[in-house]
């Protein structure tokens, strides 16, 4: 299963400003957040949504979706016990993602 | 000890190294400040400072919520003679641009990702400091200080006319912290929780220069919500707060929905008119069930801000806190007048500090005069010359009497109505009296002008009828002097007031808005945006575009409410309604029907997991450990045959650790107990299943007094249950837990929840993996005595390190695996 997700990035940092960054704190893992700029966080709820649509069930929570990077600095994501491949760009005031399904 | 500028009062930490100056738990871990080590980042800090060429006068800019790093910045600024400009974190970007064009800062500090409307200023995320100050040195910057030098601009909440920036000296402030000190006898053990932001001067002197002066503690807490603040009392034993009345009314209202709903309401009433008549230890005593949940060690709550209504008060008295009314402004850096710990009175604002000097000017103003008074506003020369006499006090514009030397006020002299007759009505008297009709959610009385002078009318908030307010507000004339009558109401048309900074009534506004509707006549035509209803409201602030109207039919996906939008949703009505709901709940054919079931279902009187202190006191642990010896070492003995093999891998760990170990049998609790080595027992807990302990009180006691044993929540929410563990690390002990979660029903291991993988990647703490071999069966699942004999081989491996930056989820696995490859 394939999933894409477009963020509009001011619209995603007034998101932000509104909750007094509390959404980052629901949708992020402290480690995910580590030195990102906003419009990197931006880019990892781009990955997030696109990995909800990929994936065959729905997650319960946004921090059950975790993404890392490798050595090299791709990305990837997990749910559970599920892999996806992801892949994310920027560009002017938008993020967009991809999310795939690994089969094992 | 009195300090006249900030090099003497940082100086002074030295006296308290090793002390814990703040605490603070950005996720699971507790980070700790100690004196010593805060005094170190300060000088870092103000060397970091001048790096950037910040100087003597420069004004340094702070919107951020309150952390060590806040402080840090604010004692480095004035270690160089800068001047630190803090404004509240939750200001709109009119106001902070608005602050930052008067005050032209040389340096903006803002937490990460908010406030980019000042974008156009250097600015740094607060919570990078740390970083950008580690390359410094460790030494007090070459400045010299005097205490006049000016410290602050403290702009005033917007209840009168436009803010103004209040320029503060070292000495306004540090001279206002030690007289409150002196009245206040602050200890070294004293444990704070700030709850108010630090950019308010109140919280500022009284919640952090009063602490630091004399070697207590300070909590700082991520969140405000009173969930947050409740389980931060408990966790850090909370002794003293400082808090608005609003707070105060907020926390009785949970203390008594929590006695509803267990069916005692009408013991708690019963009992609190008793205790009039008791002293306070025996009140708290009687009040234990409502102390555990406060953290058992609050003892004392100081209120400013606004008047607290006396029967709030005497309820807090009544359960055993002490609760001390004090009266300031920001221009006097802030506190004027205070209770004494000695001779409270509810109906007083205090008496005088002891460098402050007040008079009653002609109109009943109240003047002031003394180290802690400001000396002008910034760049603001007729308000500078107007706030003070002649003579040189400074007019505080709030009215009332001085008896004894103890200060009763009555109200700001701006919001008196002065009536047709000349005679003056101070709103603040009439609310205290309609504060205690339950109908009425929140009543603020303005004046109106009419032909020859003002009105009384009240703007109230109520779910009531019109007819029913009608007569709330009749009987409230009843018990009113017949000068102050209500003669007219009006009914708020938002779910809240327009609140100031501090959280109080922008009377103000209200008094605006109800002259308009007054003068207006059709009055609907200038009603503030707003139906009145907080959800409604709550899924306005989060649409694109404010449709006409919200059906309760709606579902979020036609109101173009995104994941990101009811994400914002969760944490809006957690933030403004107090009320936690889960954000899976929250789906795209959600109704606004729904949602309203789910708010109405939501947290507010939830009570949190009891986990209490004592099974950790020394005392319990030396009769728990000796009786645990005795008793549960036979019975192992009797049942299982045990091997220990790898106790060697903990020679060299030292402190906290935990223990992870697989669940095969109800059994293994106490046999991985007795596998361990006595130095490691000594301070070990474990974690039992919540449900179970709540379920069995004989078996909760056993566990709790014979291994230190505490709840663990098996379902949502965990966090609180990680964060307890942290507090436990924190406090050096170790922790021993099963990951499974559950009972294993045939002996494999079964798959662990990944908050021990949480753990593991943010305490920094080794997790030592444990197995039991041949347990399974000793007390199968149900049982309630042995079933056989086993022979029993523990293996425990070698202690593993994860660092911060590791993928949890990952390292669950990794734990799993190293348990399993035993």
């Amino acid at each position: 299963m394939l999933g894409i997700d477009l963020v509009f990035i001011p619209e995603f940092r007034e998101r932000v400003e509104i909750s007094g960054g509390e959404i980052l704190r629901r949708a992020f893992q402290p480690s995910e957040m580590n030195g990102q700029q906003l419009e990197h966080l931006a880019g990892l709820w781009a990955a997030k949504e696109a990995v909800v649509k990929a994936a065959p069930i729905v997650p319960t929570k946004w921090t059950d979706i975790v993404i890392t990077h490798d050595d090299s600095g791709r990305p990837s994501a997990r749910l559970r016990s599920m892999e996806f491949a992801i892949s994310i760009s920027h560009h002017g005031d938008y993020a967009v993602a991809v999310a795939m399904r690994k089969h094992e | 000890m009195t300090n006249d500028h900030f090099g003497d009062f940082v100086a002074s930490f030295q006296k308290h190294e090793e002390r814990s100056a703040m605490t603070v738990r950005p996720f699971l871990k507790v980070e700790r400040l100690r004196y010593g080590e805060l005094q170190r980042r300060v000088y870092q800090t103000a060397q970091y400072l001048s790096a950037r060429e910040i100087g003597s006068g420069d004004r340094v800019m702070v919107v951020a919520n309150n952390s060590p790093q806040w402080v840090q910045l604010f004692l480095g600024a004035q270690l160089v003679g800068a001047i630190l400009v803090p404004t509240d974190s939750t200001a709109s970007s009119a106001t902070t641009l608005g602050f930052a064009k008067d005050t032209e800062p040389k340096l903006v500090f803002r937490n990460k990702h908010l406030h980019s409307e000042l974008d156009a200023y250097p600015v740094e995320d607060l919570e990078d400091l740390a970083e950008q100050i580690d390359e410094h040195p460790a030494t007090p910057p070459n400045v010299k200080l005097s205490g006049a030098q000016a410290g602050l601009i403290v702009f005033t909440s917007g209840t009168t006319a436009d803010p103004k920036g209040v320029v503060l000296t070292q000495r306004n402030v540090l001279a206002n912290a030690e007289s409150a000190l002196r009245l206040l006898h602050v200890g070294p053990d004293w444990r704070f929780l700030s709850v108010l932001p630090l950019s308010h001067m109140y919280e500022l002197t009284g919640g952090l220069l009063a602490p630091l002066s004399n070697g207590a503690s300070i909590f700082y807490v991520p969140s405000s919500s009173p969930s947050a603040l409740l389980r931060a009392l408990q966790e850090y034993h909370v002794t003293t707060i400082l808090a608005i009345p609003q707070l105060l009314v907020l926390l009785l209202e949970r203390i008594r929905a929590a006695a509803a709903e267990e069916g005692k309401a009408k013991t708690l009433a019963t009992s609190l008119r008793l205790s009039a008549a008791l002293p306070v230890p025996l009140r708290r005593l009687l009040f234990r069930d409502i102390h555990s949940q406060l953290g058992g060690q609050l003892h004392l709550v100081v209120t400013g801000g606004a008047p607290i209504p006396i029967e709030v008060g005497a309820v807090w008295e009544r359960l055993g806190v002490k609760l001390l009314q004090g009266y300031g402004l920001t221009e006097t850096a802030p506190i004027l007048t205070m209770n004494p710990l000695h001779g409270r009175r509810l109906d007083s604002a205090g008496i005088p500090l002891d460098n402050v000097q007040l008079r009653i000017g002609d109109n009943g103003e109240i003047q002031a005069k003394g180290p802690s008074v400001f000396r002008e506003y910034w760049r603001n020369p007729t308000a500078s010359s107007e706030a003070f006499t002649s003579d040189g006090w400074f007019k505080t514009g709030d009215v009332g009497h001085l008896q004894h030397g103890w200060l009763y006020i009555q109200g700001r002299l701006k919001f008196a109505i002065v009536l047709s007759s000349g005679l003056k009505v101070f709103p603040e008297d009439v609310e205290l009296v309609a504060g205690r009709y339950s109908l009425l959610r929140s009543v603020c009385i303005v004046g109106v002008r009419r032909a020859g002078g003002e009105e009384v009318v009240a703007v109230v908030i109520s779910d009531g009828s019109d007819r029913e307010i009608d007569r709330a507000i009749s009987d409230i004339n009843v018990h009113l002097e017949s000068f102050q009558h209500i003669v007219e109401w009006r009914r708020w048309p938002e779910a809240l007031f327009p609140l100031t900074r501090l959280r109080k009534i922008d009377r103000g506004k209200v008094q605006d808005w109800a002259n308009t509707m007054a003068a207006d006549e059709n009055p609907r035509a200038s009603a503030p945006r707003g139906r009145g209803d907080p959800i409604v409201d709550v899924i306005l602030q989060c649409m694109d575009e404010p449709r006409g109207e919200i059906e309760d039919a709606d579902r979020l996906s036609d109101l173009g409410l995104d994941s990101l939008r009811r994400l914002t949703t969760v944490a809006l009505i957690e933030d403004e309604l107090g009320i936690t709901i889960k954000e899976e709940d929250l789906t795209t054919s959600t109704t606004v029907a729904r949602l309203r079931e789910l708010v109405a279902a939501g947290s507010p009187a939830e009570r949190p997991t009891r986990r209490p202190s004592w099974p950790f006191r020394q005392w319990v642990r030396l009769f728990g450990d000796a009786t645990r010896d005795v008793l549960v070492r036979g019975i192992v003995a009797i049942w299982v045959r045990m091997t220990v093999e790898g106790r060697e891998n903990l020679n060299d760990l030292d402190g906290p650790a935990l223990y992870i170990f697989n669940h095969s049998d109800d059994f293994d609790g106490p046999v991985v107990y007795q596998a361990l080595p006595r130095r490691i027992r000594r301070r070990l807990a474990v974690a039992a299943a919540d449900d179970v302990m709540r379920a069995h009180k004989v078996l909760a006691f056993i566990v709790r007094f014979c291994f230190a044993g505490f709840n663990l929540r098996r379902a949502e929410p965990y966090m609180p249950g990680l964060e307890y563990i942290g507090t436990l690390v924190d406090h050096g002990w170790c922790v021993a837990l099963a990951p499974e979660g559950r009972l294993s029903t045939d002996g494999m291991l079964q798959p662990f929840k990944s908050g021990i993988g949480l753990l593991a990647v943010n305490l920094g703490v080794p997790v030592v993996p444990v197995k039991t071999i041949g347990l399974f069966g000793t007390v199968p699942l149900h049982a309630k005595w042995p079933k056989r004999h086993s022979t029993v081989t523990v293996r425990i491996g070698e202690p593993m390190r994860f660092d911060g930056h590791m993928d949890y989820e990952k390292v669950t696995e990794q734990l799993h695996k190293a348990v399993q490859d035993l």
